[in-house]
C-alpha cells in the first residue's frame, strides 16, 4: 500500500481518533484507580458501552464523545489541516528513534505527538512498572537506563521531561 | 529451501520501522536502481496478501495499517487491536498480532522493528500462528 492512499483513507483517520480515546479512557481509568464499571456508573452507560470504547471500536454520535471526554475532565480539540500540505509534509518527515541516557524523576506520556501529557508521581511509577513487567516479566527489578530505553520500543511511549 | 528477504513498509513510518517477509521473490533490479527502487520491486507476503484480498475487506486493512503506524510510533493501541502472542520459553522472539474485523496479520519482533510474516483471517488463527513461527524460524536459521 501507498502512504499517500493510506493518509487518505477515512480509515486510517478513524482508526487514530479510536485510538486516543481508548488511550485518553484507559489512562483516566489508571490515574483514578477505577475499573470499567466505576466508569460506566459515572458515565452513566452500559460497562458493555465503556468496554466498546476500551477496545477502540468507538464510533458513536460525536455528542457522545464530548460527553465522554468533558466527563474524564478532557477537552476535545479537533484540528484540521490542508490534506495535500500534510502529505507533502509527511513526505520529507523523517522519524528519530528517541534515545535514554539517564532515568530522570519524571516523564512525559505520548499518547498523541500533537498532545503529550505529562505524568509524574504514582501514575509515572505504575507505567514505568507496567511497561517494565511487559519487558521482564516475573521479574521486579527496577529500571535501569537500557532497560528504560528499551522500554520506548512499546506502544506506550514515556520520555524524559527535562524542562 | 526458501529464499527469503525482507522488504521495507513505506506506508509506515514511525521510530520503528515495519518490514514484510518476501519469500522466494526474486526481483529483476536494474544497476542503476537505487535502495528505495529497488524495495519497491521486491513482493512480501503483505503485498500478495492485499493482492489477493476481497474488496469489502480493504477498509479493515487499512485501520490494521493505522494500529502499525501507531506501534511504529510508540502510541497507545487497544489490546484487542495489537497484543503480544503468548509463545513458548524456548522462543526468545517476540510474536504480534494486528486485528481488525476477520483480519489478522501477523509479526514478529526484529531490530528496531517488526517484520510482517503472515496476513491471514480470524476462522483460520491457529494455522496461521504456526505458519508464522515456522517461517521465522526458517527466516532467523537463514541468517546463520
Amino acid at each position: 500500500m501507498e502512504r499517500e492512499a493510506l493518509l487518505r483513507s477515512r480509515e486510517y483517520w478513524l482508526a487514530h481518533i479510536q485510538q486516543d480515546l481508548y488511550a485518553m479512557m484507559e489512562q483516566y481509568l489508571q490515574q483514578n484507580s477505577l475499573k470499567r464499571k466505576d466508569l460506566a456508573e459515572k458515565l452513566g452507560v452500559s460497562k458493555g458501552y465503556v468496554s466498546q470504547i476500551l477496545q477502540g471500536n468507538f464510533d458513536h454520535k460525536l455528542s457522545k464523545l464530548v460527553d465522554i471526554s468533558l466527563a474524564l475532565n478532557k477537552i476535545p480539540l479537533l484540528t484540521y489541516q490542508d490534506l495535500d500540505a500534510y502529505i507533502q509534509q509527511d513526505k520529507i518527515w523523517e522519524p528519530v528513534p528517541g534515545t535514554v541516557t539517564a532515568k530522570p524523576v519524571q516523564y512525559i506520556l505520548v499518547l498523541n505527538n500533537a498532545h503529550p501529557v505529562e505524568i509524574s508521581g504514582e501514575l509515572c511509577k505504575q507505567m514505568e512498572g507496567r511497561l517494565n513487567r511487559r519487558e521482564n516479566p516475573g521479574q521486579t527489578k527496577g529500571t535501569t537506563p537500557q532497560n528504560w530505553a528499551r522500554l520506548t520500543s512499546y506502544n506506550a511511549d514515556i520520555q524524559p521531561n527535562f524542562s | 529451501m526458501i529464499t527469503f528477504d525482507i522488504k521495507q513498509i513505506t506506508a509506515v513510518k514511525g521510530k520503528q520501522t515495519f518490514y514484510q517477509l518476501t519469500i522466494d521473490d526474486f526481483p529483476a533490479y536494474n544497476d542503476e536502481d537505487d535502495e528505495n527502487q529497488r524495495n519497491e520491486k521486491k513482493k512480501g507476503v503483505l503485498d500478495w496478501y492485499e493482492e489477493e484480498l476481497e474488496v469489502k475487506y480493504q477498509k479493515d486493512l487499512h485501520m490494521i495499517y493505522a494500529y502499525m503506524q501507531r506501534v511504529a510510533n510508540n502510541q497507545m493501541v487497544a489490546g484487542s487491536k495489537y497484543h503480544e502472542l503468548s509463545r513458548p520459553k524456548s522462543d526468545q522472539i517476540k510474536d504480534f498480532e494486528f486485528k481488525h474485523g476477520d483480519l489478522r496479520v501477523y509479526a514478529f519482533q526484529a531490530p528496531g522493528g517488526k517484520i510482517i510474516a503472515v496476513g491471514g483471517y480470524k476462522n483460520r488463527q491457529n494455522k496461521d500462528i504456526n505458519r508464522l513461527r515456522s517461517l521465522k524460524q526458517q527466516y532467523l536459521d537463514s541468517l546463520k
